[in-house]
């Protein structure tokens, strides 16, 4: 019997519609009196899929094919108090424009080391609950450095690091702590005009685990993973470039290393390279 | 009386205009520093949509604030940007306040 031609509703939304072409997102920090006012915007062009044959594309020309994502936040230098974000989105389909309910959250900035924190923290549910309960805290609290209590309880351990590299590209590392209480940092190169996020964990087998991951944007050419990792290594000697790395260092001691070994080791053959989906 | 007597001395005239361009910005940030504290004091609202009506001063704190971020870099590439939240925020016909957390935890699970 033939299988359907139309598919579920929540089955051809954008997360299974289609393939991510281009990305671009910027972030702009401006400094009012009293606190940091961040507009950060993301648009994603990406391209439809035959969902019934993934590997036919419907049409090469992709114009309108587009989400855009924005954010507005406020955060108060005070580090107390409360801050604000506004969200809006827009999608370009091919028949027409539509706009999300733009959503505002004003949410109550607590000293990082309150019982709410804590309690996240540790996984202590039924105490949560409690205390949520009591009305002493809120599940919109976020501590003073603007993460909500979901971020927390990810146990992210301190804000991502953004070092930008002149013509090469810029690295963001994340740290953050597994649940089997092993130290991770997540590399993302937005080089190219394309984003590559590598990870490595500590305790992945032979200490050197930088596994490259989740290639989000423009990479339905397998081999561009490896065209950015030369250019990053091309660039090495630029200016800059050096006392950069050497910041990277003091914050993983064992970045260089880890990196050789990812070029020599952990690099994804062309045939191995995930496609990445909306 | 001769004419050049009626004219204050040019040190007069750019002392007032400096005072009159300060007294702007102390008004302007005075307004900003409203809307910010406005946006601010809906922190203990609960969870709701409101309509194109009530939302009225909300997306006008919005955009002042917006303006204000506008007027602090002249980047091209980013006044599109904010040209654009500021077209979709008026636009708007309904506003979600400090509704569910599904967006980030979407964001959370991208990340």
């Amino acid at each position: 019997m033939r299988a359907p031609l139309t598919r579920p509703v929540a089955e051809t939304n954008s997360r299974t519609g289609g393939h991510i072409i281009q990305q671009d997102r910027v972030r702009k920090a401006y400094h009012l009196e009293d606190g940091t006012l961040t507009v950060s915007t993301k648009r994603r062009r990406f391209r439809r899929h035959n969902l019934d044959h993934p590997e036919i594309t419907l049409g090469e020309n992709t114009a309108g094919l587009e989400d855009f994502t924005a954010k507005v936040t406020y955060f108060p230098d005070s580090r107390t108090g409360s801050m604000f974000e506004a969200t809006i989105k827009q999608r370009m389909v091919w028949n027409g424009t539509f706009s999300s309910v733009p959503r505002l959250q004003v949410n109550l900035v607590l000293p990082g080391d309150s019982l709410v924190f804590q309690l996240v923290q540790a996984g202590r549910l039924a105490d949560l609950k409690a205390l949520l309960r009591e009305g002493k805290a809120s599940l919109r609290d976020h501590d003073e450095l603007g993460n909500s209590l979901l971020v927390v309880s990810t146990n992210l351990i301190f804000q991502p690091i953004i070092f930008t590299f002149d013509g090469v590209g810029a690295i963001l590392i994340y740290h953050f702590r597994s649940p089997q209480s092993t130290l991770s940092h997540k590399f993302v190169d937005f080089s190219c005009r394309t984003m590559l996020t590598l990870t490595c964990t500590r305790s992945h087998p032979a200490t050197t685990g930088m596994v490259p991951s989740v290639p989000t944007s423009s990479t339905s050419d397998p081999t561009c993973l490896r065209q950015i990792w030369n250019r990053w290594q091309a660039n090495k000697n630029a200016a800059g470039f050096s006392s950069k790395l050497a910041q990277i260092q003091r914050i993983i001691p064992n970045f260089t290393h880890m990196t050789k070994m990812a070029k020599m080791a952990t690099l994804p053959s062309s045939t191995s390279l995930p496609r990445a989906t909306l | 009386m001769p004419v050049s007597d009626k004219i204050p001395p040019t040190d007069n005239i750019l002392s007032l205009t400096s005072k009159l361009e300060s007294h702007e910005k102390v008004l302007e940030d005075r307004k900003l520093w409203g809307c910010i504290s406005r946006l601010r004091s809906l922190a203990n609202e609960e969870s709701r949509t409101v309509n194109a009506e009530d939302m009225e001063g909300i997306i006008d704190d919005l955009q002042y604030v917006l303006a204000a971020a506008k007027d602090q870099r002249n980047d091209l590439v980013n006044v599109k940007n904010l040209k654009r939240i500021g077209g979709l925020l008026s636009s708007a016909q309904m506003l979600s306040i400090n509704g569910s957390g599904e967006s980030e935890s979407r964001d959370i699970m991208s990340f």
